[in-house]
């Protein structure tokens, strides 16, 4: 299917899931109005249970849904969503506590009714979940403890909502009605125990094995994995998978790293991946023989999407180099003769990546590679500074409006690097780039 | 450029969401009335019993399930109840126990009332007599 019809497609899917429950409400028998603004405070609670409902389905991971826009922009809607559902959430409380104070009762859980105590409950449980996914890092949170708690909390205060709807009570007499809440919130229950058992199981029955860990610079290592026992995993060049090492795949242990190498050889998939702390500090440490899982591949940063560009052009910061590395491999397995043009920017000499295996990349396809450097030595021959609009105009071909741009680095490169293509007249539809580090 | 779309239909949802639940609380009040404006109780002289049993409605937390003269949850308000029901309904409703309705009873689960407590709630719920309209 055309990926723009299938993204509509889903774009709908989505929004009848968020928008049924209000729909029912709407078309359903109802019982007599309360005054609008208790009937406007009851919408917005089921509207924001159902719009946390479908959040575990935009981090399910289910390919075919992801494809269309890259699992990235998923969740960075994943978490706009959630702010969005959480200020409903707010909304359904604060219109009830400024028109209907005497509604709402005592707060005390020996002396409220359960399904009261139940609500509160999960307006917490959200509360916490949207408190340390924003500020995780500001509040020093590890990982893997936000990643658990993140999980459980959600998990509990969606359940906690559906007791608290259960025991109101409110347009829950209808017929039908009562069905369909049950087996709306029971799906989501149900999406969790696929995503965290039954997928994580079938991750088991198709092991990896490390085969080589090179470093490449002084802190980056390219870590090399074949498929035991099964026939591995196809890719479109620039995608990433999620690995996990030195844990079972059920301890939410894993990590996205992009993959290196040619998508024209499965049977040995690479890794680079940069000593940022944490897992990735002991990416060294990690000997040949050990045993990986992978959950993939994910991701729409790929040449495959645009078989019919002219010729492209990569620009690439630090370790970002190596979706880039993948997509020039492949094109080079491919023997394919379209121009193409990589700059890569790197603070220091030392930091270039890939030196050796571009300048042999050079002799198989046709490529020009610039090199650009913050901090150069002395003896640099190279570009240096900043990428801006002056090195584009100057390095970019004649055609460069024909040509697709691929972006991967740092936050700040990539926003000044689309503008710097935006000012040259490049269509923003011709530059894509990928988003990372949203929690 | 795929942020500037997630955003975009992530507001269109959001949007979409309060369209629909502004459309169901219009819906729901056809002539769009204003919920009910708390009005100052009216029992002024009541009864020792009836004020007895307004502390009981009270305490126990009634108005989250109920409303009085606007005040509290106005799902199932209590004005006028005392026209609607005899002396021994009020009894009976107030006995979660004796009714066989299953969410009633879990609904009022919590509130266990004395054979005192009982009496004098049932006295003030008599007292909310439905107010006759004053062309009569």
């Amino acid at each position: 299917m055309n990926s723009v019809l299938s993204a509509v497609l889903w774009i709908g899917i989505y929004l009848a899931l968020v928008l049924a429950p209000l729909a029912i409400l709407l078309t359903g028998p109802r019982p007599p109005g309360s005054g609008f603004w208790w009937d406007l405070s009851m919408a917005t609670g089921f509207a924001a249970v159902a719009m946390l409902g479908v959040q575990f389905v935009l981090t399910a991971r289910f390919k075919r849904a992801t494809a269309p826009f890259g699992i990235d922009i998923l969740y960075y809607f994943h978490r706009t969503m959630a702010i969005i559902a959480f200020a409903l959430v707010c909304a359904h409380y604060l219109v009830i506590r400024v028109v209907y104070p005497d509604a709402l009762g005592t707060i005390n859980p020996l002396m409220a009714p359960g399904y009261m105590t139940f609500g509160r409950a999960a307006f917490l449980c959200f509360t916490i979940v949207i408190v340390t996914s924003i500020w995780r890092k500001s509040l020093h949170i590890p990982y893997y403890g936000w990643r658990l708690t993140h999980v459980l909390l959600t998990t509990a205060g969606l359940i906690f909502a559906g007791i608290h709807i259960e025991g109101v009570d409110y347009y829950y007499e209808a017929p039908g009605t009562r069905p369909f809440w049950v087996a709306f919130v029971s799906f989501w229950v149900l999406l969790v125990v696929y995503v965290r058992l039954i997928k994580p199981w079938r991750m088991r029955q198709r092991p990896y094995r490390v085969m080589d860990v090179k470093a490449e610079t002084t802190n980056t290592w390219t870590l090399a994995v074949q498929p035991e026992g099964h026939a591995g995993l196809r890719f479109h060049p620039g995608q990433f998978a999620w690995l996990t090492l030195r844990a079972s795949p059920f301890a939410l242990k894993e990590h996205p790293f992009s993959i290196s190498s040619s998508a024209e050889r499965p049977q040995r998939l690479e890794f680079t991946i940069k000593d940022r702390g944490d897992f990735t500090h002991t990416v060294s440490t990690i000997t040949p023989g050990e045993i990986a899982w992978l959950d993939g591949p994910y991701g729409a940063f790929s040449i495959d999407r645009y078989v019919m560009a002219a010729g492209f052009v990569f620009i690439a910061g630090g370790v970002g180099i190596a979706p880039i590395m993948s997509m020039l491999r492949t094109l080079a397995d491919r023997q394919d003769p379209r121009p193409l043009l990589l700059v890569y920017a790197n603070n220091q000499k030392e930091g270039i990546m890939f030196e050796e295996a571009l300048e042999a990349l050079k002799s198989r396809l046709t490529l020009r590679v610039v090199h650009l450097l913050l901090l150069p030595p002395s003896d640099w021959q190279g570009e240096c500074g900043l990428i801006t609009q002056e090195l584009l105009e100057k390095n970019l071909p004649e055609n460069r409006q024909q040509l697709e741009y691929f972006l991967c680095g740092p936050k700040p490169m990539t926003q000044c690097t689309e503008a710097a293509l935006h000012a040259l007249r490049i269509p923003l539809r011709q530059v894509h780039s990928e988003l990372f580090d949203l929690v | 450029m795929r942020e500037k779309w997630a955003r975009r239909i992530a507001m269109l949802t959001g949007g979409l969401v309060v369209v629909l639940a502004v459309a169901f609380a219009y819906f729901q009040n056809p002539r769009h009335r204003p919920s009910p404006a708390p009005k100052p109780p009216t029992h002024v002289a009541a009864p020792p019993l009836v004020k007895s049993g307004r502390d009981v409605y009270a305490q126990k937390g009634c108005a989250q399930c109920h409303a009085i003269a606007g005040r509290g949850n106005p799902r199932s308000p209590l004005d006028g109840v005392a026209s609607r029901l005899s002396e021994e309904g009020i009894r009976c409703w107030i006995s979660p126990s004796v009714r066989p309705d299953k969410s009633f009873q879990a609904q009022h689960a919590n509130i266990e009332l004395t054979a005192a407590q009982r009496e004098a709630l049932t006295a003030y719920l008599r007292s909310l007599i439905k107010a006759k309209p004053e062309s009569e």
